[in-house]
């Protein structure tokens, strides 16, 4: 362990000594002292703490990232290219215990980079919040930003989906309207995502209900409020038409009810207080069509309608962050040193900043590949000519097993938003980034190390 | 006597991309050094000494043949805490200062803080880097990094030490010093792997050596066995009279012996040394690196006998050749010690480390000894002449 421990120090010291990673450091530190007197956002205080939450996470959590890759890569190549590895590897030292020192040593450093960073971070929202705007609109931040929300998604009755994908299938088949060329399971499955499509559209002057189950016991007594988030798309009018809209929260005697106009493909927010909610814990919610310019409104199947309670505080939310931001950095680093196993120093840098980019623009990937739909629409009967949608759905889950989408593992806009962060996500993090994907590099990498010739001079 | 290192027909050809051969650097080599022997390998650059070195470390895979160090595989984590290695230039981390080297690489031996702290200290002290303890390591001159780079190698105190080019860029004193200390490892049973260009460091004090060319031993044996000329006698005389010494040559001519006269040169290390010590008697300041001192205060810390008791797979591989002497024989004051075990440039050493008043005392105890020297001197010419006049009356007519 002491050998561990002397090359993790090690790691350290040098760390101290490399001006690129240092001058990093400290740009990094300039922007955050600078950020709050140079982003304007909408002029309110609320919009100004978001903006800079963001950006600085945004900032932070990238100069870790490169930092992580750039130094671990150096850190492992310069050893063997300047030789000095000779003289440990003759040491009673194994070639994988260089390597998990290396890794301890680049954990260690991201973490005392990351709380420096994250104090400054947090003292400036700190500053922002407590030496700018009005008391209302502080008062505002400290109930969106500094409250954290729990979202829940309206509850579907999957027995009532199930009995009309059924039914609108045996009526299919009554009239001989089947396609020929798939199963049942796959026509059911087109079924299913039309009814759930026909059932998020309103036409005009119909309403539509939506209901949220499972709500905290106490949050009806709690005097606290809810956030209701939705978005819309309108069938006859463009994307500067300000539609009309009327919600209506709870029942019986605790209604409240709202109306607003909203233009499509945004995102909007009301609240409402939370004794609307029923004694059962579930909460109804009505929208009514009453705008006839607008053609028919749509509801995004996917995070078309929101609700938020309250549910922990800003700060348990922002360590949650880095925590994830740190499991993320401490994921490339194994990725890093397990390309400098086999690669030189700039090939490796290159891959594994080629990696962060990837994982960067992941949704955007997942988006844009069709990703498992070669094989499940494919009409090709034949085997062999399934072979290359096949290969590459194969390739394309192998990438983003190694790619992971680094907005999923690190949700920097729910802090600013105030979204609550649950454990399960840090949870899920360690389990896929740390225990599988990183323990999986630092394998192979401690393997093909192992294999090395580290005397071999260059022919 | 068990063999510390031993390869059986070791091959090394550095391969391309394609796997096609680019260079043949050892062919079928068969080495066998034992415990306690200095074993010298010489060569031209390009030889194969460092491959073999590289090889024997594990550094470098074979590609055919095999390799015993200490009885186990070059790569056995085990084997390398006995292993100390200088490599042909000292691979050090320039933002690391002399204290902190030698203390990282006596944690990768997984030695304890205190042992690694004591042990820092006497290494410091013993290669004269004492006072750039605290100076980072690019700024160190080739001389003084190589003094760390041997310090590091005997962190660990040894039992197998390879030595690259281990005098390269040394001074003159530093090199005698580096030579001292080689031969004190040997008298602690030490095994020690030598790779020099420089034929006289190699020929002061190696017990066996290797001539390799082309990746093959050339030849192979003791320094005298190789070294020594069978044909040809010499006898070294003090200085004689221009008569005597031509009566000597003219009965020797007529013994029909031709022999070869000259005068003998004293060597430069030795004229070297002793100005350089005159310089120090008068302390003139330096920033450089000072000569090192108290070996034994690093060698005492653990002799073989205490180290075996730690040491059980050691003690399986290998067997002491001899006891190793003393550092510090009981009821004898520092002084005298030192005086026994030092050669004769460890002497002028030790005389910087004597006090003022001390050297008052040392210098008349010197005027004694030269007075007796010169009294002997004075009797042995009387027996030369003698002699010659013996036979200068014998080979009359």
């Amino acid at each position: 362990m002491s050998a561990i421990l002397a090359i993790a120090f090690k790691v350290l010291q040098e760390a101290k000594k490399t001006k690129p990673a240092l001058l990093l450091f400290f740009f990094v530190i300039f922007l955050l002292f600078l950020f709050p007197f140079t982003l304007k956002s909408d002029g309110t205080l609320n919009g100004q703490i978001q903006l800079f939450i963001g950006y600085s996470l945004l900032i932070l959590s990238l100069a870790l990232y490169s930092n992580s890759i750039f130094f671990s890569v150096l850190s492992f190549t310069s050893e063997i290219k300047g030789k000095q590895f000779y003289l440990i590897d003759c040491k009673s030292i194994s070639r994988w215990q260089f390597f998990v020192g290396k890794f301890l040593g680049m954990a260690i450093l991201n973490f005392f980079a990351l709380v420096f960073m994250g104090l400054i971070l947090l003292f400036l929202i700190l500053y922002i919040k407590e030496t700018q705007g009005t008391a209302e609109e502080r008062a505002d931040v400290q109930e969106k930003i500094f409250t954290s929300y729990q979202g829940i998604e309206p509850h579907t009755s999957m027995e009532k989906l199930f009995s009309m994908v059924d039914k609108e299938y045996q009526k299919r088949k009554a009239e001989n309207r089947l396609p020929s060329n798939m199963s049942e399971e796959e026509i059911k499955s087109q079924i299913k995502s039309q009814i759930q499509q026909q059932l998020q559209v309103i036409p005009y002057g119909y309403q539509r209900i939506w209901h949220f189950h499972n709500l905290p016991s106490g949050l009806k007594s709690s005097q606290q409020k809810i956030k209701l988030r939705y978005k819309i798309f309108l069938s006859d009018a463009g994307s500067s038409f300000l539609c009309k809209v009327y919600w209506q929260a709870g029942k019986g005697t605790n209604l409240y009810a709202v109306e607003d106009k909203v233009k499509a493909g945004e995102y909007y927010e009301f609240t409402f207080p939370s004794d609307t909610v029923e004694e059962n814990n579930t909460l109804e919610v009505h929208f009514f069509h009453k705008d006839e310019k607008a053609g028919m409104i749509y509801f995004p199947i996917e995070k078309g309608i929101e609700l938020f309670y309250p549910y922990g505080s800003f700060y348990g939310n922002y360590i949650k962050t880095l925590l994830l931001v740190y499991l993320l950095s401490c994921f490339l680093v194994a990725l890093s040193l397990f390309a400098s196993t086999f690669l030189t120093f700039p090939i490796a840098v290159f891959l594994g900043l080629f990696i962060l980019f990837l994982g960067l623009i992941a949704p955007f990937l997942m988006e844009i590949s069709s990703l498992g739909q070669g094989i499940e629409n494919s009409e090709k009967e034949i085997l062999w000519e399934r072979i290359p949608d096949i290969l590459s759905y194969a390739i394309l889950q192998a990438s983003f097993f190694i790619i992971p989408d680094f907005f999923y593992y690190a949700p920097l806009e729910s802090l600013a938003l105030g979204r609550y962060m649950t454990w399960s996500i840090v949870g899920e993090s360690i389990l896929k980034l740390i225990l599988l994907r990183a323990t999986l590099f630092s394998i192979l990498g401690c393997f093909l190390f192992k294999h090395r010739e580290v005397g071999k001079p260059l022919l | 006597m068990y063999e510390v290192i031993e390869t059986v027909n070791l091959s090394k050809n550095f391969q391309d991309f394609w796997g096609r051969t680019k260079a043949k650097a050892l062919d079928k080599l068969n080495l066998k050094i034992y415990r306690g022997e200095i074993f010298g390998l010489l060569g031209p650059n390009g030889s194969g000494k460092t491959t073999t070195i590289k090889l024997l470390l594990g550094l470098l895979f074979p590609t055919s043949g095999k390799i015993k160090i200490l009885g186990s595989s070059p790569r056995s984590v085990v084997c390398k805490k006995y292993i100390g290695f200088l490599p042909e230039e000292t691979y050090l981390y320039p933002y690391q200062n002399a204290q902190e080297a030698l203390f990282f690489y006596g944690r990768l031996f997984g030695l304890s803080r205190s042992v690694c702290k004591k042990r820092v200290e006497d290494l410091l002290e013993m290669v004269g880097l004492n006072k750039a303890r605290s100076r980072p390591l690019k700024e160190f001159s080739k001389g003084m990094a190589r003094r760390i780079g041997i310090a590091q190698a005997l962190i660990n105190d040894p039992e197998l030490v390879f030595l690259d080019e281990p005098t390269s860029g040394l001074d003159p004193i530093g090199t005698r010093e580096i030579k001292d200390l080689i031969l004190q490892l040997k008298e602690r049973g030490k095994t020690v792997f030598l790779c020099s260009h420089l034929l006289s460091d190699v020929e002061d004090i190696c017990d066996k050596i290797a001539i390799l060319y082309g990746g093959k031993i050339r030849c192979e044996g003791t320094v005298e066995e190789l070294l020594s000329k069978k044909t040809a006698t010499q006898i070294l005389l003090e200085d004689i009279p221009s008569p005597l010494l031509q009566e000597l040559i003219l009965w020797l001519e007529n013994k029909g012996i031709k022999p070869s006269v000259e005068k003998p040169r004293e060597r430069l290390e030795t004229f070297f040394l002793n100005v350089i010590q005159q310089a120090r008697m008068q302390q003139a300041p330096t920033s450089g690196a000072t000569q090192g001192i108290k070996k034994e205060n690093f060698f005492s810390q653990n002799t073989l006998a205490e180290k075996k008791e730690v040491n059980p797979v050691l003690a399986q591989l290998v067997q002491p050749v001899e006891e190793p002497k003393e550092a510090c024989p009981p009821g004898m004051d520092q002084e005298i010690k030192q005086e026994e075990q030092n050669t004769s440039v460890d002497k002028i050493l030790l005389d910087n480390l004597v006090s003022k008043k001390e050297i008052g005392k040392k210098i008349s105890e010197e005027e004694n000894k030269e007075s007796t020297i010169a009294k002997e001197q004075s009797i042995k010419k009387d027996m030369i002449q003698r002699l010659l006049g013996n036979f200068m009356k014998k080979d009359q007519p």
